[in-house]
């Protein structure tokens, strides 16, 4: 039963069905066919995943980071990084790893972030003379900031699966944020050493930049400190950081109409229904992994092999790639997560090592295609073929893998600020 | 087939209408209420326990009525390596394939949905909120989601097979 719904479900998923529908199918089939479990258990269980408190803060940093678009923060936020090191060689490259920075710092969608500095900063990096493909490959690597810097959906999405605390899976992600971000500006740093800008912004213009910017800047403050001094829970970090957004969108920069929020509100839905109906349906695979002891059975059999430490980042690292090259990242932790967990807790390894470790990997599939969503939305605001701008992934690939190497052989990048709170 | 297609379509956007509003109402609700959480904690020094326990409670009525919309905006997550590779033809030959299984899975969830929903309320279990709701209210919001998404199911496997019955006429 259970090698006919794998092989069902892989055919299926081959013809191109709906992820979530995948997994609720084939889930399914194997637990009330093969294992007798009735519907309202499954159902409950997945509405009981669905409805955990943390996973609530996912829909409302998304709504942050629309506010924050929609309200002309995120504008600012751009003109601010261009102001500091625009004028640098690469400068307007590296105005974009910052600004993605800053963004990555109040919103937790990579796609928001794409779109939100892309459709700035693209044009005029173009229009300097910087080859379109470079500059879409790399919006969809320095985006994928969003999934390393606090607030980030990836770590909630793991906090909700391992039952770490949010603040530390956060704190997990602070220094292997800052050190991709080092490692894309080395990289542009020297691709685009001969691209510089004529003006150099003057003190005044950058003072001017830095005060537009404040209330933007403030974002990351309110939810991180919120939760970090224990005034606030991550659900209502983000939900005072939207309204938040609402308010400096429409008072202080009046920018945002009452049009924008709504379109705002129901974009929120619209990604949020499209994660949440995977996270329901994987439930499925969830309960019927935990029925079976597969978990355990793993843990046996890679003990009994003689499984070290260093074997289970070389299974993690090479199955994240290659799920990530045809899944996105979603779908991948809900695969994969519970039994790396369990897996890492046998090995006496630090479950926040192993989110570090498991991001840089599944990340890099955010721009190898087939599926490289994070490239197909950066060709859309470049107006670009998305195939032109393969030829750049294989560089940031490698970024990739040495960045996820590096994180194999530095567990402390990700556990020693956890380690502090 | 058109006559059908043209009233399933008629249904399908005021379903879609339905669907866009409510999910929209229940996002700005979870910004208010959980803003109100904290604001009231802050001022009260103890808040309101619903401004926290309803959010999650609306989740599932937010997620699963905007399946059949989303389907039909090619949102849903899925692989794409095939269709990529295939002519137009093989394409199409694909998404009836796609609505078939879409069909196919929409009713195997109805139906083990409204199961679910009958034995909840048999229960006749509350939330655990200050506000007394029955729980079935939430369970509802999945056999709803997949009749919705059964309904844009058909109406794209219809449109799918009018476009293969017709090649030419679509190619003009």
């Amino acid at each position: 039963m259970n090698a006919a719904a794998t092989l069902a479900s892989m055919a299926a998923l081959l013809l191109s069905v709906p992820v979530f529908m995948v997994f609720g199918l084939g889930s399914a089939g194997v637990a009330i066919l093969g294992m007798n479990l009735p519907w309202s258990t499954l159902i409950q269980v997945s509405f009981g995943a669905m409805t955990k408190h943390v996973l609530i803060a996912v829909p409302l940093f998304i709504f942050t980071g629309l506010m924050m678009l929609r309200g002309g923060a995120a504008e600012r936020l751009v003109r601010l990084a261009t102001a500091l090191v625009g004028h640098w060689p690469g400068g307007l490259g590296l105005a974009m790893i910052l600004a993605m920075g800053f963004f990555a710092a109040f919103c937790g969608s990579i796609l928001a972030a794409i779109t939100a500095v892309g459709t700035i900063m693209i044009p005029q990096m173009v229009k300097q003379g910087y080859p379109k493909p470079f500059v879409i490959v790399l919006a969809a690597s320095a985006a994928f900031l969003e999934a390393l810097i606090p607030p980030s959906n990836a770590a909630i999405l793991f906090s909700a699966l391992t039952d770490v605390p949010v603040s530390r899976t956060f704190a997990a992600g602070v220094l292997p944020g800052f050190a991709l971000m080092g490692l894309l500006s080395v990289v542009v740093a020297w691709k685009c050493r001969n691209f510089r800008s004529a003006e150099r912004a003057s003190p005044q213009e950058r003072l001017s930049a830095l005060r537009a910017a404040i209330p933007g800047l403030m974002t990351p403050v309110i939810i991180l400190g919120g939760i970090y001094a224990g005034l606030l829970s991550p659900s209502e970090s983000a939900a005072v950081a939207g309204v938040w957004a609402i308010l400096i969108g429409a008072l202080v920069h009046r920018e945002l109409t009452l049009r924008g929020v709504i379109s705002a509100l129901y974009e929120t839905a619209r990604i949020t229904a499209v994660i949440f109906a995977i996270i329901a349906m994987a439930t499925f695979l969830s309960v019927v992994l935990t029925y079976s002891q597969a978990p355990q059975k793993l843990i046996a059999l890679f003990t009994g092999m003689g499984g070290t430490p260093m074997a289970f980042w070389l299974a993690v690292a090479v199955i994240c790639l290659i799920l990530g090259t045809f899944v996105e990242i979603v779908p991948v932790f809900y695969l994969t997560v519970p039994v790396f967990a369990a897996l890492a807790a046998s090995l006496g390894l630090d479950v926040l090592h192993l989110y570090v470790v498991f991001v840089a990997f599944a990340g890099i599939g955010m721009i190898t295609p087939p599926v490289c969503v994070g490239v197909y939305t950066a060709a859309g605001v470049a107006e670009e073929s998305p195939e032109k701008a393969f030829r750049e992934v294989p560089l940031f690939v490698v970024v990739g893998l040495v960045f996820g190497t590096a994180m194999i052989f530095l567990p402390g990048a990700a556990t020693w600020l956890p380690g502090l709170l | 087939m058109t006559a059908a297609l043209n009233a399933l379509r008629l249904v399908n956007a005021a379903l879609e209408r339905a669907a866009a509003a409510l999910s929209s109402c229940i996002a700005a609700a979870m910004v208010l209420a959980l803003t109100l959480s904290a604001v009231t904690r802050y001022v009260s020094g103890t808040g309101y326990d619903w401004f926290v326990e309803l959010p999650p409670a609306l989740v599932p009525w937010m997620v699963f009525p905007l399946l059949g919309p989303l389907l039909r905006s090619g949102a849903h997550i899925k692989v794409d390596l095939l269709p990529a590779m295939l002519g137009a033809r093989a394409g199409l030959w694909l998404r009836l394939c796609v609505y078939t299984a879409m069909i196919l899975g929409s009713a195997v969830f109805l139906q083990a949905g409204n199961e679910a929903v009958a034995l909840f309320r048999r229960l006749g279990q509350m939330m655990e909120l200050e506000l007394a709701i029955p729980i079935w209210w939430m369970y509802l919001a999945f056999p709803t989601g997949f009749a919705i998404l059964a309904l844009f199911s058909i109406e794209l496997w219809l449109e799918t097979a009018r476009d293969l019955l017709r090649p030419a006429e679509r190619a003009r």
